[in-house]
């Protein structure tokens, strides 16, 4: 359970960008470089192309926040040794977490207004 | 396709994908390039490579359109801050999509027009950098109408490298042609330390490098020659516009600590920020150049020297090549302005190439207008102005156009390489170091492919919303 004050900070944040939630989903199985992100970024939001740049820019704004942090632990992804590699700190895993909440509940909403189906197995 | 030929198309395409994603960040703000771009630009190479492996032609091309089109506004988007954009013309947006709508109709002549600007336009840049890096930018020291560079054959390659430090404090001594032999070797540092961490430019250099430019410390002293002796203490010399960017302006540095890259190094002086001959790169830190040990074996140097007013280029060139036993001397580069004239009729002629495309191009389009005169006349009859018509076929000729100047910029930079590695004989041309494709060089091609664009696409966009009986 986080702290009064870890609560205020995620609340802060919140929205969260859409590329920059994309970025910090595609840190949840562990570190990752750049390419391996823009590659899970591109096969889990169905044809978004994220460009290099802006996907460092961002990491930038996100490791600014103490969302994402560098690291030397290349996890399970080990195309190259000489590749800065990212990982969700504490706060930005909290803050993917309070997220994905906000748009869990926008999606119910639109179910209960019929805008999108019902999830397959749930009526 | 066999793996190894896959494999093969992979690589090159990756390579293809870098140096066209780092020619596009060249729209981006250099502290970000610096700390980025290397890797921005390899992941591009990548993603270009799964592109090709999983999507083929289709998918590549549908990558690099976007960065084509992304990169830059996103860098210029990061230059100008957050602030929102100008709304300049309401129906801007729609007419760039319908005019890139309209080039994508027609692949084929679209295609024929920006081969055919690329060729052009590449050839202009290339020969417009050479005249910029050697013609137009003056070189930083006194008496820059003797400096030559002292440039090697690397391991019997056929192409020319730089010394390596060991080897200039082995063959400067033994020179008698010049009145001052320095040499210079740069890197990118780390200052860690403090609260923050900030990456810098560091210039290892010769002794005497910091007098040549005339250079005179504001406090504390210049480099000394025991400073690079083996087991002396680590020193720097700061400029200070890394003294007021880190510590505060004015803060007394002098006889302090620093580290860099985790090394620490005490700061003996501080001087004033020094133009480099390296256009684009401006160095914060000096110090001194380790020339023996197993550093000085693995650093690659930049040797200047200046010439004696009485001894002639040839006999220079002559006591160069006389060290075999200790480099394997290469022609000596030496900065001649009587190259002026050969260059800019260079740069005419491919000016003229440049129009004689544009012709070829205002051709292709006033054919391609006869075929789209139908398209023309739905638009008046719906009420089109003649002007907003116009605006219409100029906005294609300026895609087309700047399509063309990406095309033309990654030519130029093939034919830089090219012409770099054909090291021009003897005395032909300095500075080949300093050839590069940087924001003058972009802008004078962003400015002819604007000006081209105008040019071949003027007197199409004029008839095209002529009216006719």
């Amino acid at each position: 359970m986080p702290s009064a004050s870890t609560t205020s900070r995620i609340a802060a944040l919140l929205p969260l960008a859409p590329r920059d939630y994309l970025i910090l989903f595609a840190l949840v199985d562990g570190p990752r470089h750049g390419h391996g992100m823009l590659k899970s970024i591109e096969s889990e939001s169905h044809g978004v192309l994220l460009d290099p740049a802006n996907l460092y820019r961002s990491l930038r704004k996100l490791e600014r926040d103490e969302l994402v942090s560098e690291t030397r632990d290349s996890g399970t992804d080990t195309e190259g040794p000489a590749r800065r590699f990212y990982k969700l700190t504490k706060l930005g895993r909290d803050v993917l977490a309070a997220e994905a909440e906000r748009l869990a509940h926008l999606t119910d909403a639109a179910r209960a207004r019929k805008l999108v189906p019902a999830p397959k197995g749930s009526r | 396709m066999t793996a190894a030929g896959g494999r093969r198309g992979s690589r090159a395409i990756d390579a293809i994908g870098r140096g066209l994603y780092r020619t596009l960040l060249l729209a981006w703000p250099r502290d970000f390039r610096d700390a980025n771009g290397r890797d921005a630009a390899e992941v591009f190479g990548d993603a270009c490579a799964d592109s090709w492996t999983n999507g083929g032609l289709v998918a590549l091309i549908r990558r690099l359109g976007r960065a084509v089109i992304d990169v830059p506004w996103a860098g210029l988007a990061e230059r100008i801050g957050d602030a929102p954009r100008p709304r300049l013309f309401g129906s801007l947006g729609s007419d760039v999509r319908h005019a890139l709508r309209a080039c994508r109709q027609r692949p084929g002549l679209s295609l024929a027009i920006v081969i055919t600007l690329s060729l052009g336009i590449g050839a202009n840049t290339a020969i417009f950098s050479v005249v910029d890096a050697t013609l137009l930018r003056p070189l930083p020291y006194a008496d820059a109408a003797r400096v030559v560079y002292l440039r090697t054959h690397r391991d019997g390659a056929k192409s020319t490298g730089n010394p390596t430090a060991e080897e200039f404090a082995q063959f400067a001594p033994r020179l008698q042609s010049y009145s001052r032999i320095e040499a210079r070797s740069w890197q990118s540092v780390l200052l860690t330390g403090g609260n923050s961490a900030t990456r810098a430019r560091y210039l290892a250099v010769s002794t005497g490098y910091l007098d040549a430019l005339g250079t005179r410390p504001i406090a504390g002293r210049l480099l000394r020659p025991d400073d690079a002796l083996p087991g002396a203490t680590a020193v720097v010399v700061l400029s200070d516009r890394l003294v007021t960017r880190r510590y505060g302006a004015g803060a007394a540095v002098v006889g302090t600590t620093i580290a860099i890259d985790d090394i620490n190094h005490v700061v003996v002086g501080v001087v004033p920020q020094i133009e480099s001959d390296t256009p684009g790169l401006r160095f914060e830190l000096y110090g001194p150049l380790p020339l023996s040990g197993p550093a000085a074996k693995a650093t690659g140097v930049v040797a200047i020297a200046w010439l004696k007013p009485a001894v002639s280029i040839d006999a220079a060139r002559a006591e160069f090549q006389s060290l075999g036993d200790v480099v394997s001397p290469s022609n000596l580069f030496w900065k001649v302005r009587e190259l002026r004239d050969p260059q800019l009729a260079l740069l005419a002629a491919v000016f003229l190439l440049l129009l004689i495309a544009c012709v070829n191009v205002a051709n292709l389009l006033l054919a391609s207008g006869q075929a789209r005169r139908a398209e023309m006349a739905v638009r008046v009859a719906l009420g089109a102005s003649r002007t907003r018509i116009v605006r219409l076929l100029l906005i294609e000729s300026v895609l087309l156009a700047l399509a063309g100047g990406a095309g033309g910029v990654l030519i130029a930079r093939g034919a830089i390489a090219l012409f770099t590695a054909l090291e021009p004989a003897q005395q032909l041309l300095t500075r080949l170091e300093s050839i590069e494709i940087d924001g003058v060089v972009l802008g004078y091609a962003i400015a002819i492919a604007l000006l081209t664009s105008v040019v071949f696409g003027l007197v199409p966009a004029l008839r095209g919303s002529a009216k006719r009986a």
